[in-house]
């Protein structure tokens, strides 16, 4: 790393105009990283037009600090509604929205944007320390790494889904298959179509995480609350207190790995901030002490997945910028955002524009210590929402779920997938199958077919190959033991206690 | 029993899809197994899995004999579905300013703001809000409906 470089890289970010587009960049993210279905790609899109005239500096500076702040903005509606913002943003309704049920808003939505501050910040400096090398790493990882990390992904949630492994599994096999509808990547053929012209592009993720989640849940509210007879005329009881900042340096341990876990995953064009965060709150659940705890509203269900899916945007920026490789739509766009300003991401950005590249990833750094500052104060503001009458709070929940549907490809079929899925995750809520699995295994069903065909093609149908690649076989071992450890460890002290 | 069922309807939507993805054409495979192969072998396991679900939750059934009550039979959690499904239908055909209007004034009402006069400015206010944020500021190409419908859009968003 040139230390000149990094310094002049720095005096450039901290500009007034640079850092009015990293706050103006992050305070757009956050909005539409909250609104589900108004994803950070399409406010990257919509700002595009404008930043033709910003010079190529602050317009990849603000789509970045847009990017940064969509990840945290994902985290807001999983914690108050139940409904994550964006697939990365799924873990966090574990514990974020028993948090939010048991008036713990303020403290969940104030661990959310710390941890997802501290996660963009250590991504941020092992960007700025370890790029090249990274990108190496990211290279080396193939197919067969790929079905594994998947797995892996898939496994997690099986193990912490739902409380019940085996309908977690049902769901996120339920998922993968839904992921192979449309036309198959590899042949072209049409996969369980059903002879509908609407599913040819495949089932878009979007309106069924929306149905599952924020319908779903309106659903199993009106239940509830008529069940209770708390009715619909009060709002939730909640404390829009924040927390003590000496409360999360108790979790400092959690804080680095959960973001370095993040941003190893990160790197791998893809993988993403779904898996990343699966993985870093499986982590959190083997090595706490309170791991049966988790699911009923604790910290460290908050901190993990947040901090992770954090340290993953970051991560992803390597293969993006340092690769040409997007490993995103997000990043598919920013990466269309550098090319249109005339700069060619890829092996020799670094080389000739290392000046930019530095700004960049100095401009994500500031984006997070902005996202910790000013985050804070939007706390405030987003927990108030849950004291509204749920009788007023409920359409409106609803009018978002449809637009959010609808926006996806702007026709109403998405409306009647999102209707569908509200209806089946509500009895899938009911009967303790998990809908986090389902969407996990949508996001991530492509990547681990292609990648399980790819393999088998480059080896001629060797299906032991993914077992003699040691990084594979180590991620299919961690894969494994951490779906069943659960249940041995339960078997095992059931005899220890006898 | 409502699990019961669900189980089963899970069950046979699982074998519909095996049915489906045997119909996939498989002439034109490049690699070992095929674009039939992943979805039927993961679909298998499914149902195989479902059936042993199945089994875990007719034990339970039978231990503790749950009563089966139906408590989404109420006007509240029907009538949501029932509004929603409508305002799709006529999404295209109305636009979206009156069909908004209308799902909100009847989801307002179903959930208890019976008072008509406040239901109705807080209906209008909720659509045109979402119509500027929408359709004006964010550009999103909302529904605009049917001729005149069509025409008028144009001069709000």
């Amino acid at each position: 790393m040139d230390i000149n470089l990094l310094i002049e890289a720095f005096t450039t970010v901290i500009l007034s105009r640079y850092i009015l587009a990293i706050i103006a960049g992050m305070f757009l993210g956050v909005i539409f990283g909250s609104l589900p279905g108004i994803s950070a790609s399409m406010g990257i899109v919509l700002m595009l037009p404008f930043t033709y005239y910003m010079g190529i500096l602050p317009s990849i500076i603000l789509l970045v600090a847009l990017y940064a702040g969509a990840v945290y903005g994902g985290s807001i509606t999983a914690i108050l509604f139940n409904t994550p913002g964006t697939p990365a943003a799924v873990a966090t309704t574990f514990d974020g929205y028993p948090m939010s049920k048991n008036g713990e808003a303020g403290k969940a939505l104030g661990l959310a944007v710390s941890s997802s501050a501290i996660g963009g910040v250590i991504a941020s400096i092992v960007l700025l320390l370890l790029a090249p090398p990274l990108s190496k790493i990211a290279l080396q990882i193939q197919s067969a790494e790929y079905f594994a990390l998947t797995f892996l992904g898939i496994m997690c949630i099986a193990s912490i889904g739902s409380g019940d492994i085996i309908k977690a599994l049902i769901t996120g096999l339920f998922g993968i298959v839904l992921a192979m509808v449309g036309m198959d990547p590899m042949t072209g053929v049409l996969r369980l179509t059903f002879d509908n012209a609407y599913l040819i592009g495949g089932l878009e993720f979007i309106p069924v995480m929306i149905g599952s989640f924020a319908l779903a849940e309106v659903l199993k509210q009106v239940v509830e609350r008529l069940q209770d007879s708390t009715g619909f005329d009060t709002g939730e009881e909640v404390s829009v207190e924040s927390f003590e900042m000496k409360e999360l340096l108790k979790y400092k341990w959690l804080l680095f790995k959960s973001s370095i876990i993040g941003t190893l995953t990160g790197i791998l064009p893809g993988a993403g901030g779904s898996i990343a965060s699966i993985i870093s709150y499986g982590e959190a659940v083997r090595s706490s002490t309170n791991s049966k705890k988790f699911g009923e509203g604790i910290p460290e269900g908050v901190i993990a997945p947040e901090a992770a899916n954090n340290g993953a945007a970051g991560g992803a920026m390597i293969p993006t910028l340092v690769l040409g490789i997007p490993g995103s739509p997000t990043t598919a766009i920013i990466l269309a955002a550098l090319v249109l300003q005339g700069l060619q991401p890829g092996p020799r950005l670094m080389h000739e524009q290392p000046l930019m590249l530095y700004a960049i990833f100095l401009s994500l750094l500031l984006s997070s210590i902005i996202v910790f500052l000013g985050g804070r104060i939007g706390v405030k503001f987003f927990t108030s929402v849950l004291k509204l009458p749920y009788k007023v709070l409920a359409p409106y929940i609803i009018m978002f779920s449809i637009i959010g549907s609808y926006a996806v490809t702007n026709d109403v079929f998405q409306l009647w997938i999102m209707i569908a899925f509200g209806f089946v995750g509500y009895f899938m809520k009911k009967y303790k199958f998990s809908p986090a699995a389902l969407i996990l295994g949508l996001v991530l069903g492509n990547m681990m077919e292609s990648s399980f065909r790819r393999q088998l093609l480059l080896t001629d149908g060797d299906f032991l190959s993914f077992f003699k690649r040691p990084i594979s076989l180590a991620i299919i071992i961690i894969a494994l033991l951490t779906a069943f450890y659960p249940i041995f460890a339960d078997k095992f002290l059931n005899n220890e206690n006898k | 029993m409502g699990e019961i069922i669900f189980h089963i309807l899970f069950m046979i939507f699982t074998g519909i899809l095996y049915f489906e993805a045997s119909g996939i054409n498989v002439t034109r495979a490049s690699d070992p197994i095929g674009a039939a192969g992943f979805p039927k072998g993961i679909l298998v396991l499914m149902f195989l899995l479902l059936i042993v679900s199945l089994i875990r939750v007719i034990q339970k059934y039978k231990k503790n004999k749950i009563e089966t009550t139906f408590k989404e039979l109420n006007i509240v959690w029907i009538g949501i579905l029932v509004s929603v499904s409508m305002y799709t239908l006529v999404l295209d055909k109305l636009g979206f300013i009156l069909s908004s209007l209308f799902l909100l004034i009847v989801l307002f009402y179903i959930l208890g703001l019976k008072k008509i006069s406040y239901n109705l400015v807080l209906s209008f206010l909720t659509t045109f809000g979402f119509t500027m944020l929408f359709g004006r500021i964010l550009s999103l190409p909302l529904p605009r409906g049917i001729e005149l419908l069509r025409d008028l859009s144009y001069y709000i968003y």
